[in-house]
């Protein structure tokens, strides 16, 4: 009963992001720079209860690398893509490039016109609105917004971003938590920023949110993301609702 | 009727924090990097219904004990540390427990 309440709710089955099982957590972005160790960030990822981790970098190899890792430590990972446009042009051809070599692809609106480019573009999985940016989430704003709004948690960590960013996050949660849904990823480049689900959640606990609602943000919302992103990279994708088989 | 009230209103629900730290610190240090950052995040109000207390250390872990409404400000205010002095700290939350026993129960697994 309890399944089949969460499936209208949020729109797909928890089998596998599942409530009897325990949740699956997933960290929504990890930045795998080049000094950083990958084991030591994969291991204490595995430690922190992750079950899947979405990477970004810069290196392909490293990529490759952390992925062979991945396998030996259990934790599914996932390729992401961060852009940060200065203008909706360039945003657009990005798009159009790369949208279907990551399995996830976030995007930087340091603009109000990248922001709103970006809020209704449907290639576009999450919005990262940073802590120095220079507009307003008004309702206007908050009508076009229809993807995901994703809140890295380093820039609560980093004490000089902290003030801005706790901003932003209650700015979002206002506006944005009845209609969008909110993400909150750790986005480390070093295994010390790394943050365990729970402590994730608790930035939203908070803000005002109920604390299922919260873990969502950490389990079934981004598990939702990369389960349909993961359907569309497949050979047997067609279209939207359209998909070969055999 | 009227006991059970009193016994509502005497009565405060408390959690303990099982927090594990990078490296070894004395509890006065730990209790005082807590406070610190959860005065900056909420101020004096928000510690004082907080009621934190640092109960026990074990090794490198400790079991903090605050009221059941500020369970998430306490997680969020140990995450939000990274530095104790000049060097770099991280405190992680392994486990919340609503009774020391439990607590006890944890670290003896671990």
């Amino acid at each position: 009963m309890e399944e089949i309440q969460c499936k209208q709710k949020v729109g797909f089955s928890l089998s596998i992001w599942g409530l009897g099982m325990g949740r699956k957590y997933v960290d929504f972005w990890i930045n795998l720079t080049d000094e950083v160790d990958l084991s030591e960030m994969i291991s204490e990822a595995k430690k922190l209860g992750f079950r899947s981790v979405v990477v970004s970098s810069v290196d392909e190899s490293r990529l490759k690398e952390f992925k062979k890792l991945s396998e030996d430590f259990k934790i599914e990972v996932y390729r992401k893509l961060i852009l940060e446009p200065k203008d909706r042009l360039t945003l657009l051809k990005n798009l159009r490039a790369y949208r279907g070599e990551y399995e996830v692809v976030s995007v930087i609106c340091s603009n109000l016109e990248v922001a709103l480019t970006a809020a209704r573009d449907s290639r576009v999985d999450s919005l990262i609105l940073p802590p120095s940016k220079r507009f307003r989430i008004d309702k206007g704003v908050a009508a076009l917004i229809s993807n995901s709004v994703e809140l890295p948690f380093k820039w609560f960590i980093d004490e000089a971003s902290r003030r801005e960013f706790i901003r932003v996050a209650s700015e979002i949660v206002n506006y944005l938590s009845r209609k969008t849904s909110i993400i909150v990823s750790s986005s480390a480049s070093k295994p010390f920023e790394l943050r365990s689900p729970h402590e994730l959640a608790s930035l939203l606990q908070v803000l005002g949110l109920d604390r299922s609602t919260a873990l969502d943000a950490v389990s079934i919302i981004p598990g939702k993301i990369i389960e349909t992103n993961l359907v569309k990279l497949s050979s047997s994708y067609v279209a939207r609702g359209v998909s070969k088989i055999g | 009727m009227l006991l059970e009230v009193y016994r509502r209103l005497v009565k405060r629900k408390k959690r303990y924090i099982v927090v594990e730290a990078s490296t070894e610190i004395p509890i006065e240090v730990f209790k005082k990097i807590i406070e610190k950052s959860y005065l900056e995040l909420f101020g004096e109000f928000g510690l004082n219904e907080a009621n934190l207390r640092v109960v026990k250390k074990i090794n490198n872990k400790f079991i903090l004990e605050c009221s059941h409404n500020s369970t998430p400000r306490a997680i969020l205010s140990i995450s939000s540390i990274k530095k104790l002095d000049d060097s770099l700290i991280y405190l992680r939350v392994v486990k919340v427990a609503g009774t020391i026993r439990k607590v006890r129960e944890i670290i003896a697994k671990r």
